[in-house]
């Protein structure tokens, strides 16, 4: 397997600018020849899908939801950055390349990420343009607000439904397409595994999730905008449908997946109630604005929280980082909120939770400010908890939210599989080991809107065309094997649901392969998740037949891409024998706990070659140049 | 906590279906309504019999997905709070849960709770959209916006296209549903070119789908879980009015927020 | 369905500038009379014109009160107008078909639109008004047509064995006065009257509040107003239309004394 990152030479900031005129083109008359497969519709599919189609191409759409509204992306909340400096504090494109290099903590790639920090200010114009109803100031102006992991005030928002109203955005265009004819959407459509004829990507096999019909698209390029993999943790904030099946079938018809032991875990979500929870719920970053973390200085201190005096409360981010204080990046906080509630500090039931205390900022802008920043915030928090956080502090536990992971691209966002793109969260490409909040929204939009609809011409332009049909003897070969392996889920009857496999798996990596890792608790996955796959294939029950709507089916399909899927994340943070940004090895570590990264040996990209279920994968070492910044030690102190 | 539950189960779009009664036990206060339904699915499995099907993704109210009619309310009973939001601590120990799909003939039925609601999708594809490419949009701040206009634009765009409109309205009209989105769009400077045309189409397309009309019952208002007003159908009425007086020129004869 | 093709709303004179052109009528009366939303529009309309008549009506009824003399002359007023009341009665007739057509058509769309009902149904804040319109308004529209039987075109009823249209005061113009109070006078015939004004109630206070949501000429803060002044108006109506009935009813009306009138002996 050969990683070329095709990265264009140059100056940093004249790399894109040089490659966009440096790649060939597609003649208008022969757009319409080629034909683009999308899977999924969240903000970076959706953005393509109609980016596509307005170019000219054919395009046809999947989604597993009942429409393209309902992806993902609709769930976040805080904001979506772009360096547009409206707040004259000193932002600039360099910054937000800086500031995303360092939260990605040395592990991205320069190019990538500059570029991403290029396009920020086009995805804010025409966002503008499309109609999202972004927060304004008085003035009309468009209002920002800060974020964590940055000193300035970047972050544009719609309330707290920023991902909602730029997929609505995303979603509209897309619906403009489909209504034109220029779009085919095939919703409740899922895709089970990917055509690779040459090399060289050239269709899917879907399964209709309301007839069960399997079905094969032949294309000139397949785009997966499929989304990250939380949920192999049973317990994440992704929607329960999201899952790693597609990249994860990718993977094992030959892409490489890269750095799956990325994953991130947020800090602001609604701790664990019970046994019965099916999903986590986050509550937005940006509360960490206004509000302050503490918990009691006394471990197992079970006073109401209104009655503990300031002088035996521990605010231990401000006290830790001085300088970012309650605004510390991700990982740093969530790792802090672990430490504590180990110490026996933690609040609420079950002890794994701190308290965000909004009296602070209440007391200081009002009570009317504070509702309408967060008021939807507050009101699902209550939902959910029965608490009024207004009058108390809420609860918060950190939980698993994005995965940086995702499959290989180079700087063209295709894979190692020549026509197979890959966008938004299911690439590996600019987070590096951690994210920075409200740069996930941008990267799906970058990719969706203004970076795959230039490189994908540049591939059409230099590829051979050539119609393959859907009858030829790989398509067929793929669908035989969807069929052979649905006919097996549905023969083995056996004593344990799917889910019930699912929030077993989800738990051993969440104890041994979440915050915090060790070679210990690694090998611990290795050895147990295979038990746990051998007894799923044998011990699984799923009711009722392939040929209609059957969601057991659907459930135990997906669970079972975790089952092997798990494994290859915890060969990762085993291999990665480090410590840098969210993926912590609790043997790399600085005295005061934080990590310590290794930049001598580990200063590569790893992505991995599939070689058979249950075998070691092949690890490939992308490196790391790192040109224009030097890493360093990150410090938010 | 215990309950008895009624559930619509339907086995595909041609069956006719029928209520089935099960019980729920030991369900925590704690839990939401569908991890509520989780329990009993898994129940079922467990006894090789085929689950309750019914839409959910985000669990998060946010996604639109689920739609239940909880004893002849949509969502339930909790005020702006969807299905997956809605807590058991809501319902008393014991009580009887009718839990339908959404009925309307322009949703029908796929099986059991899982109503098609793609007939949403062909409104904004009708019309429910700006038409700009991408690439070339001016700068994000060439056009103040005053900040009530997008407040009212946002309170309309908060729409999640769940559905419960139709569920809740007894004509199952789509009014609300469209007419978020023509007000969203309407207070918006992008979104003047296009105001008369909107309106006209996506109206069209609505009637065609098959749903009923508005007659100012507001139940629609009180279903909605993201507390859409039933004022953004005043508006739409208006927009209407407007366009089909101001005939098929481009652009809306009064333009601005309405 | 589909709306007629877009015609041109302006045109360029000589000087080269342009000058708005009102649009050809069938590109506004089609989606009016086709579409929900213009129907529901046409639907309001009509109800402004058949309330107007509605309200007028009891204003004229109520001269009741004031004797014989300020009826009947009322009565003979109307009638003296001629071709202006044929027309008034024409334009009534046809808002009260076009306002019913709508109504039995909006309706039916309805039932189609829901062919499943729910098993257990519910509302959360419909009002019993809101969801009874229809059959609200037949059972208005059956008492408009026993009403008119009854009094206006004098099919059964009798006064003193004298046909109700064969009725004439000391001025020899048709006696409305002794009509009334001949018509009231029977029980059940003033019980079908003030159930009518039940329906009617219910009707107007639905329609009328409606009808500024319907034509959008409310504001986003004035929801509870209209809804108040719409059972005001309902109130009025019913209320004058029923005090009517009563007063005859209970003696207080007779053909000899009414409220502000009494007999010269």
């Amino acid at each position: 397997m050969k990683l070329d990152p095709k990265i264009p030479g140059g100056p940093l900031e004249q790399k894109w600018e040089r490659h966009k005129l440096e790649m060939s083109l597609v003649s208008p008359a022969n757009k319409r020849k080629f034909k683009v497969l999308v899977v999924g519709t969240g903000l970076a599919g959706s953005s393509a899908a109609a980016t596509l189609a307005e170019l000219g191409y054919q395009v046809e759409v999947f989604c597993y939801q009942d429409s393209p509204r309902r992806a993902h992306s609709i769930a976040a909340q805080g904001g979506i950055n772009a360096a547009k400096n409206y707040q004259n504090d000193g932002d600039s494109v360099m910054r937000l390349f800086k500031d995303t290099i360092k939260g990605g903590d040395f592990r991205s790639r320069e190019a990538n990420v500059y570029r991403l920090a290029e396009v920020s200010r086009n995805i804010i114009d025409q966002c503008v343009a499309q109609g999202v109803p972004f927060a304004r100031e008085y003035g009309g102006q468009l209002d920002n607000r800060s974020f964590g992991g940055a000193q300035v005030s970047r972050t544009f928002y719609c309330r707290g439904q920023t991902g909602q109203q730029l997929l609505l955005g995303a979603y509209q265009a897309l619906s403009r397409q489909i209504g034109a004819g220029r779009v085919k959407m095939h919703p409740r459509t899922e895709m089970l595994d990917l055509v690779v004829i040459d090399g060289r990507a050239r269709g899917i096999v879907t399964r209709c999730l309301q007839t069960g019909k399997i079905e094969s698209h032949s294309a000139d390029a397949v785009v997966l905008a499929t989304g990250g993999y939380s949920n192999a943790f049973f317990l994440s904030t992704n929607a329960i449908g999201c899952n790693v099946t597609a990249t994860y079938r990718a993977y094992k018809r030959g892409a490489a997946f890269a750095n799956p032991c990325f994953t991130q875990i947020h800090p602001t979500c609604i701790p664990v109630s019970g046994d019965h929870q099916s999903k986590l719920t986050l509550m937005s970053e940006s509360l960490r604005n206004d509000g302050r973390i503490w918990v009691p200085k006394k471990p197992g201190d079970k006073r109401h929280p209104n009655s503990i005096p300031e002088s035996e409360r521990d605010y231990y981010l401000e006290r830790k980082y001085p300088s970012y204080g309650n605004l510390a990046p991700r990982d740093i906080s969530s790792r802090a909120a672990k430490e504590v509630c180990d110490e026996g500090r933690g609040v609420g039931p079950g002890g794994r939770g701190v308290y965000l205390d909004f009296a602070d900022a209440i007391k200081r802008v009002g009570r009317v400010t504070i509702e309408s920043k967060y008021g939807n915030l507050f009101d699902m928090y209550e939902r959910i908890t029965g608490e009024n956080a207004y009058e108390q502090p809420m609860r918060i536990y950190p939980a698993l939210h994005y995965t940086m992971g995702g499959l290989w691209v180079d700087y063209n966002l295709m894979s190692n599989i020549e026509g197979l793109f890959v966008i938004g969260e299911a690439n590996f490409s600019d987070h590096g080991a951690n994210r920075l909040g409200a740069s996930a929204l941008m990267q799906g939009l970058a990719d969706g809107y203004f970076i795959l609809p230039y490189t994908i011409g540049h591939f059409f332009a230099n590829a051979k065309k050539e119609v393959i049909s859907t009858d030829h003897a790989e398509f067929k070969r793929c669908e035989a094997e969807v069929h052979e392996r649905i006919r097996k889920l549905l023969s083995i009857k056996g004593r344990k649901t799917a889910i019930e496999f699912h929030r077993e798996a989800g738990k051993l990596l969440w104890d041994n392969a979440g915050m915090s890792r060790s070679e210990r608790s690694l090998k611990e996955v290795l050895k147990r998740l295979p038990e746990l796959r051998e007894e799923f294939w044998r011990n699984v029950n799923v009711p009722g037949t392939d040929a209609d709507l059957n969601q057991a089916l659907e459930r135990a399909n997906r669970v079972a891409d975790f089952l092997e899927f798990g494994e290859l994340l915890a060969y990762d943070a085993l291999t990665r024998d480090e410590s840098c940004g969210a993926h912590f090895r609790v043997e790399h570590q600085y005295p005061d706990g934080e990590a310590k990264r290794n930049d001598a040996d580990y200063l590569y990209v790893s992505a991995f070659e599939f070689t058979g279920v249950g075998n070691t994968p092949i690890l490939h070492k992308e490196p790391l140049k790192y040109e224009f910044v030097t890493p360093t030690v990150r410090s938010y102190k | 906590m215990n309950l008895t539950l009624h559930v619509w189960r339907q086995k595909s779009r041609t069956d006719e279906g029928r209520m089935e009664t099960y019980l729920a036990k030991n369900i925590s206060p704690d839990m939401s309504f569908l991890e509520m339904l989780d329990v009993v699915n898994e129940d079922l499995i467990k006894h090789n019999k085929e689950p309750i099907a019914f839409d959910h993704d985000c669990r998060e109210g946010i996604c639109g997905s689920c739609g239940l009619m909880i004893n002849g309310v949509a969502h339930g009973p909790e005020k702006a709070t969807t299905a997956c939001q809605l807590h058991m601590r809501h319902f008393e120990d014991g009580a009887h849960i009718y839990i339908e799909p959404w009925r309307a003939a322009a949703f029908p039925v796929i099986r059991d709770l899982i109503v098609d609601r793609s007939a949403f999708d062909r409104i904004i594809q009708a019309g429910g959209y700006i038409s700009v490419n991408t690439g070339g949009a001016p700068d994000g701040n060439a056009i103040p916006i005053p900040k009530e206009n997008a407040e009212t634009a946002m309170d309309a765009a908060a729409c999640i296209g769940c559905g419960a409109c139709v569920a809740a309205c007894p004509n199952a009209s789509a009014m609300l549903f469209l007419s978020a989105k023509v007000t969203h769009l309407a207070n918006l400077p992008q979104g003047q070119p296009e105001r008369v045309q909107r309106v006209k189409k996506m109206v069209e397309q609505h009637d065609r789908e098959g749903f009923g009309h508005c007659t100012n019952i507001y139940e629609c208002e009180a279903a909605c879980p993201k507390e859409i007003p039933a004022t953004t159908i005043t508006q739409l009425n208006r927009d209407y009015l407007l366009a089909i007086t101001a005939g098929g020129g481009p652009g809306a004869r009064k333009g601005g927020a309405g | 369905m589909s709306i007629v093709d877009e015609e041109p709303t302006h045109r360029i004179n000589r000087k080269g500038s342009r000058v708005d052109v009102s649009p050809p009528a069938r590109q506004w009366l089609l989606p009016l009379l086709t579409s929900s939303v213009g129907s529901k529009i046409l639907t309001a309309l009509t109800g402004i014109v058949l309330t107007g008549f509605v309200i007028g009506h009891l204003i004229g009824n109520l001269k009741l009160f004031w004797g014989p003399e300020s009826i009947n002359s009322y009565a003979q007023f109307l009638k003296s107008t001629g071709p202006l009341l044929w027309i008034a009665r024409l334009g009534l007739l046809a808002a009260l078909v076009l306002h019913m057509t709508l109504a039995i058509r909006l309706k039916r769309r309805a039932v189609a639109a829901r062919p499943v009902a729910y098993r257990n149904p519910a509302t959360v804040q419909a009002t019993i008004a809101s969801r009874t319109m229809i059959w609200t308004g037949i059972v208005i529209f059956v008492f408009l047509i026993i009403h008119l039987a009854h009094f206006t075109f004098g099919i059964f009823g009798m006064a003193d064995g004298v046909k109700y249209l064969d009725l004439k005061d000391d001025k020899g113009r048709h006696d409305v006065y002794r009509m009334v109070v001949a018509g009231f006078s029977v029980p059940a015939y003033a019980l079908i009257y003030l159930l009518a004004q039940v329906a009617l109630f219910l009707h107007l206070r639905h329609g009328v509040a409606s009808v500024f949501q319907t034509l959008s000429l409310n504001g986003t803060s004035c929801r509870t107003f209209l809804n108040q002044l719409a059972i005001v108006v309902a109130a009025f109506v019913t209320v004058g239309n029923s005090l009517i009935v009563f007063a005859v009813w209970g003696g207080l009306v007779t053909d000899t004394h009414s409220l502000f009138w009494e007999a010269s002996k």
